[in-house]
C-alpha cells in the first residue's frame, strides 16, 4: 500500500497533538508502520501548530513533503491556507469554518480574510474541499474542546485513511482522560454522522 | 526554549512492559533504552527538543529507583553525571545542542579521564531553529573531544543506540555522544521493547590520580590513552551493524541520522536503483567501509543535514582512490547547508544530477502564491506577569533605553505592542552584554533575565558587574518556574525535601547594594522601585516576582475572568493597544474579553480610562 500522508493544522490549545496521537495509536494497533511528527511553535502561546502523520507498510520520512499530502485536517481556516504548500490537486482538505483571530491582528492594519475567499483560495489548489462547523458539533457533544475529535469522526467516515472505525474509537478511549472519554466518543459520532451531509466545494 | 511536548505514553507501560511494542517519542525511546541499559542516574537542564528525556525520568524516578535531577545548568548536569559514572553508576545526561556549549569545558577533558560505568551524553540539535537561537551542528563535538557518536534516525534506533552506547561506553571507558535532531526527539513511532534492567548499585570511586587528576603531565598521558581508545572505536565502527550497506545499483548514497529517512524515501519515489550506506555510529566514521562503498559507485551522493561533515570525510577518504567517483553534496551546491531536510530537498538534489523532473512536477503541484494570510506568532499568554513587567518598563524607562534580554518566555516581549528587547544571544548573556553596552554608551543599560536563567548562567556576570562597577539595572522576571520548557523546577522553587535558594539573597551575597522585590502587577510600586533602581550609582537588581498564570492554574488556583462593560466602553481600545493580551478582541469597535481565554489577572483594569473592565461575579 502507498504511504498515507496527513497534515493536521490548528492553533495552540485546539488539540492538534491529541488528534495526531490517536491516529498514530490506531495505525500501530492496525499493524501498520507510522510516524507522527509535530512542530508546536510554542503551542501554549497561541501560535500555529502543525503535525504530520504518515502511515503505511513502511514509513521513512516523519514529515510530509510539499505537495504530497493525501489529507489535510485544518481546525482553523487561515491555518488551512498556511498548509496549502502540502496540497496537490487531489488532496482532501477538511476545514473547520470557525476562525480564531491572531491576537496581533487587533493592533495591526491586517484583517482576518473572509471565509469565502479562504475557501476560494483552497479551491484553486484542490477540488476536494470540505467545510464544516466543528464548533457547533463540539458544542452539541457537550464540550467546546472536542473539535479535534469531531474531525476524527469526519475523517473516519470519509474513508480517506486506512483505519477502521472501531480502532480509532478505541484509540480515543485509550488516549483521552477518563472523565472526557464519553464526551469525546460522542463528538466522534457527531462528526461521523455529519460527514454524509457535507458537500464538496467547489461543487461539481 | 519552548513548551515541552506533553508526554502521552502510559508511563507504567514504559517502565514495566518487558515485551511488545509502544508508540514512543524519540525522547521516550531514549529513556526506555536507558532503562534497558541499566541506567542509575539521569541529569539535565531542560531545553527543547531534549526536555522530555529528563521530564520522563523525573516522573518515573520513584518507581524505578533511577536518580533524576534538574541541574542548574548543563555543565553542572554533566559534571554530576560524570561523577556518578566514574564512581560506577551508569548515567545519562541530556541537553539541547547549545547546552553542550555550556558543558563543553567539562565534556572535552572528560574524554581524557574517561569513565568507569557507562556515560551517555544526549545532544539534541535543532535544524531549522524550531525553538533555538541557532542551528549549530554538534557532530563537531564528537570530533573536538574525540569521543564516539551515535545518530539514530527514528525511535527504535534511539532506544537501541542508547543501550549500545552504554555498553560501548563501558567497554572503551569513554563517554558516548548520542546526537539527535528535533525530528528524532519529537516524532512518535513504534518501538519494540527489550528486557528491562533494574537493580540497586552502590557506587564506589576507586582512586587513580594519574588517570583522573588532569594536571598537564597526567593530561598528556591520558590524551595518548584516548587516541588508543579511539583506534579501538574505529574498529568497532567498521564492523558496527548500525553502519549498514544495501547494494542495488551504480548510484551510491551515504547518509546518517534523520536524513537517512528522506534519502530512503526519495530513492523509492524516484524508483531509483541505488545503493545506500546508512551510518548510525557516525564517529569515528568507518573509513574502510566508506572506501569500499565509494569505489564501486560512479556517482556518490552525501545526504546529511546542516554542515558538510560527512561529505568532507568522504572526500578525504576518496583521495586514496585512482578512480574517484563524482561526489555530490553541499560543496557542489546540490544540497543546502541550513534548515532541516525533507524528502523533496533530497529528491530534487538527486533529480538535478540524474536529469529527472523536480518533485513539484512529479507530484503535480502548481506554484501558488497565497497572500493576505495573517501571521500567528507566539505571544505572551493571557495573564502573563511579563506583560505587566514590560508595560511598567515602557511607561517608566521608555523605549530609548537599551534592553539586553535573555532566553525564556520574556524573549516574546519583542512582539508588538510592548516591544522590549534589543539584544538576545544565549543563556545568561543579558548581564554581561548590558555591562558592555553601558560602558560603551556611558549610561546605564538594562538586563532582563528569568528566574531559571538567573541560576543557570547569570551569577558570574552579576559578580563581575559588582566588582567592575558596571552601571546595569538587572531585572529578574521571576515567574516561579521554568515556564518556557514546560514548568520544570529550578533552585528558586520551593519543594519538599529541597532547600530553595532565594534570588535576592544571592544578589546581596554577590555584593549588589540595591536589591528589591516587587510584584509587577502592582503598577505604582513597580514603577517607583524601577525609577529608584535607575538612580542608584552602581549595579542594581530588582526581582519582579509574580507566578506564571499557566503554572498557577496547573497548581489548581483559578481566578474569575474579567469582562468589559459594553455600556461603559468608549471604544478607545487603550487596553488592546497597550497590552496586546490575546484574551482581548474587538467587536463592533469596542473591546471584548474572551472569558475562556482570560486568566483573571486583572492587569487591564489599570489601563482602561473609562473604568469599564471589571471581574465577573
Amino acid at each position: 500500500m502507498e504511504t498515507c500522508s496527513i497534515v493536521i493544522v490548528g492553533v495552540g490549545g485546539q488539540g492538534v497533538l491529541f488528534l495526531s496521537e490517536v491516529l498514530g495509536q490506531a495505525a500501530m494497533e492496525s499493524g501498520l508502520d507510522v510516524k507522527v511528527a509535530e512542530i508546536h511553535g510554542m503551542a501554549q502561546r497561541g501560535g500555529s501548530v502543525i503535525s504530520t502523520v504518515r502511515l503505511g507498510k513502511k514509513v521513512h520520512s516523519p514529515t510530509v513533503a510539499e505537495g504530497e499530502a493525501n489529507l489535510i485536517i485544518a481546525l482553523e481556516p487561515i491555518e488551512a491556507l498556511r498548509s496549502l504548500a502540502y496540497a496537490h490537486s487531489g488532496t482532501t482538505i477538511l476545514v473547520s469554518t470557525n476562525p480564531i483571530s491572531p491576537p496581533g491582528l487587533s493592533i495591526s492594519n491586517e484583517k482576518y480574510p473572509e471565509l469565502e475567499s479562504i475557501v476560494e483560495s483552497l479551491g484553486r489548489v484542490s477540488k476536494n474541499i470540505l467545510t464544516v462547523d466543528t464548533l457547533s458539533l463540539a458544542r452539541k457533544s457537550g464540550s467546546l474542546a472536542t473539535q479535534n475529535t469531531v474531525m476524527l469522526g469526519l475523517v473516519s467516515a470519509s474513508g480517506k485513511i486506512p483505519l477502521g472505525v472501531s480502532t480509532i474509537k478505541k484509540a480515543i478511549a485509550d488516549s483521552a482522560q477518563k472523565k472526557f472519554q464519553e464526551v469525546n466518543l460522542k463528538a466522534f459520532d457527531l462528526g461521523f454522522e455529519t460527514y454524509k451531509t457535507l458537500r464538496t466545494i467547489p461543487s461539481t | 526554549m519552548c513548551i515541552g511536548w506533553c508526554v502521552m505514553v502510559n508511563l507504567n507501560d514504559l517502565i514495566t512492559a518487558q515485551t511488545g511494542r509502544l508508540l514512543l517519542l524519540g525522547n521516550e525511546a531514549i529513556v526506555r533504552g536507558a532503562l534497558e541499559g541499566g541506567v542509575k542516574a539521569a541529569t539535565a537542564y531542560p531545553g527543547t527538543p531534549s526536555s522530555e528525556i529528563i521530564d520522563t525520568f523525573y516522573k518515573i524516578a520513584r518507581q524505578t529507583g533511577v536518580y533524576a535531577e534538574y541541574s542548574t545548568n548543563e555543565k553542572v548536569a554533566l559534571e554530576v553525571a560524570a561523577g556518578a559514572a566514574v564512581s560506577g553508576l551508569r548515567s545519562i545526561c541530556s541537553m539541547k545542542h547549545v547546552g553542550l556549549n555550556v558543558a563543553s569545558d567539562a565534556f572535552v577533558t572528560l574524554a581524557y579521564t574517561g569513565v568507569r560505568a557507562g556515560l551517555v551524553i544526549v545532544t539534541a540539535d535543532d535544524p531549522s531553529c524550531w525553538s533555538s537561537q541557532n542551528e549549530q551542528d554538534n557532530r563537531y563535538y564528537a570530533r573536538l573531544a574525540n569521543v564516539p557518536m551515535f545518530e539514530p534516525s527514528n525511535s527504535q534506533e534511539a532506544k537501541e543506540m542508547t543501550v549500545s552506547a552504554f555498553e560501548l561506553s563501558e567497554h572503551l571507558e569513554l563517554p558516548i555522544l548520542l546526537r539527535t535532531t528535533t525530528r528524532t526527539n519529537h516524532t512518535l513511532s513504534p518501538v519494540n521493547l527489550g528486557p528491562l534492567k533494574y537493580g540497586a548499585v552502590k557506587g564506589k570511586f576507586l582512586k587513580d590520580a594519574e588517570r583522573f587528576v588532569m594536571v598537564p603531565r597526567n593530561a598528556l598521558k591520558m590524551h595518548d590513552v584516548l587516541l588508543e581508545k579511539m583506534k579501538k572505536a574505529l574498529e568497532i565502527s567498521e564492523s558496527s551493524e548500525y553502519n549498514s550497506v544495501t547494494r542495488n545499483g551504480e548510484v551510491g548514497l551515504i547518509t546518517s541520522g534523520v536524513a537517512a529517512n528522506y534519502a530512503a524515501e526519495a530513492v523509492e519515489k524516484l524508483d531509483l536503483r541505488a545503493s545506500i550506506l546508512k551510518l548510525g555510529m557516525t564517529y569515528p566514521p568507518p573509513s574502510k567501509k566508506i572506501l569500499d562503498f565509494i569505489k564501486d559507485h560512479k556517482q556518490v551522493f552525501i545526504i546529511e543535514e546542516l554542515d558538510p561533515i560527512l561529505e568532507n570525510d568522504v572526500r578525504s577518504i576518496s583521495a586514496s582512490l585512482d578512480k574517484r567517483p563524482e561526489i555530490y553534496g553541499k560543496l557542489t551546491r546540490h544540497f543546502p547547508s541550513s534548515r532541516e531536510y525533507s524528502t523533496r530537498i533530497v529528491y530534487d538534489g538527486l533529480a538535478k544530477v540524474l536529469g529527472r523532473t523536480s518533485f513539484s512536477e512529479a507530484v503535480g503541484q502548481k506554484p501558488l502564491e497565497i497572500v493576505g494570510t495573517p501571521a500567528r506568532p507566539p505571544v505572551l499568554c493571557p495573564g502573563c506577569p511579563h506583560r505587566a513587567s514590560f508595560y511598567v518598563l515602557r511607561t517608566t524607562l521608555g523605549k530609548d533605553v537599551i534592553y539586553s534580554t535573555d532566553i525564556g518566555c520574556y524573549a516574546l516581549g519583542i512582539q508588538p505592542p510592548l516591544q522590549i528587547g534589543d539584544l538576545l544571544v544565549c543563556m545568561g548573556a543579558s548581564l554581561g552584554t548590558a555591562s558592555g553596552i553601558s560602558l560603551a554608551q556611558g549610561e546605564p543599560a538594562v538586563a532582563i533575565v528569568g528566574d531559571s536563567t538567573f541560576f543557570h548562567a547569570s551569577i558570574p556576570a552579576l559578580i563581575n558587574a559588582v566588582y567592575n562597577n558596571h552601571r546595569i539595572l538587572v531585572l529578574v522576571l521571576d515567574n516561579c518556574t521554568t515556564a518556557m520548557t514546560g514548568f520544570q523546577p529550578h533552585p528558586g522553587v520551593k519543594s519538599v525535601k529541597k532547600n530553595n535558594v532565594i534570588i535576592e539573597d544571592v544578589a546581596r551575597g554577590c555584593g549588589v547594594k540595591f536589591v528589591k522585590v516587587v510584584d509587577p502587577m502592582n503598577v505604582q510600586e513597580a514603577r517607583s522601585t524601577i525609577n529608584e533602581a535607575t538612580r542608584f550609582q552602581g549595579p542594581s537588581l530588582v526581582v519582579l516576582r509574580h507566578i506564571c498564570s499557566i503554572y498557577e492554574r496547573r497548581e489548581g488556583i483559578r481566578h474569575r475572568p474579567y469582562s468589559v462593560s459594553e455600556k461603559d466602553c468608549n471604544g478607545c481600545l487603550a487596553c488592546i493597544k497597550a497590552l496586546g493580551c490575546p484574551a482581548f478582541h474587538i467587536v463592533d469597535g469596542k473591546a471584548r474579553i474572551d472569558e475562556v481565554l482570560c486568566m483573571g489577572c486583572g492587569f487591564c483594569v489599570h489601563i482602561c480610562p473609562s473604568k469599564s473592565i471589571e471581574q465577573s461575579k
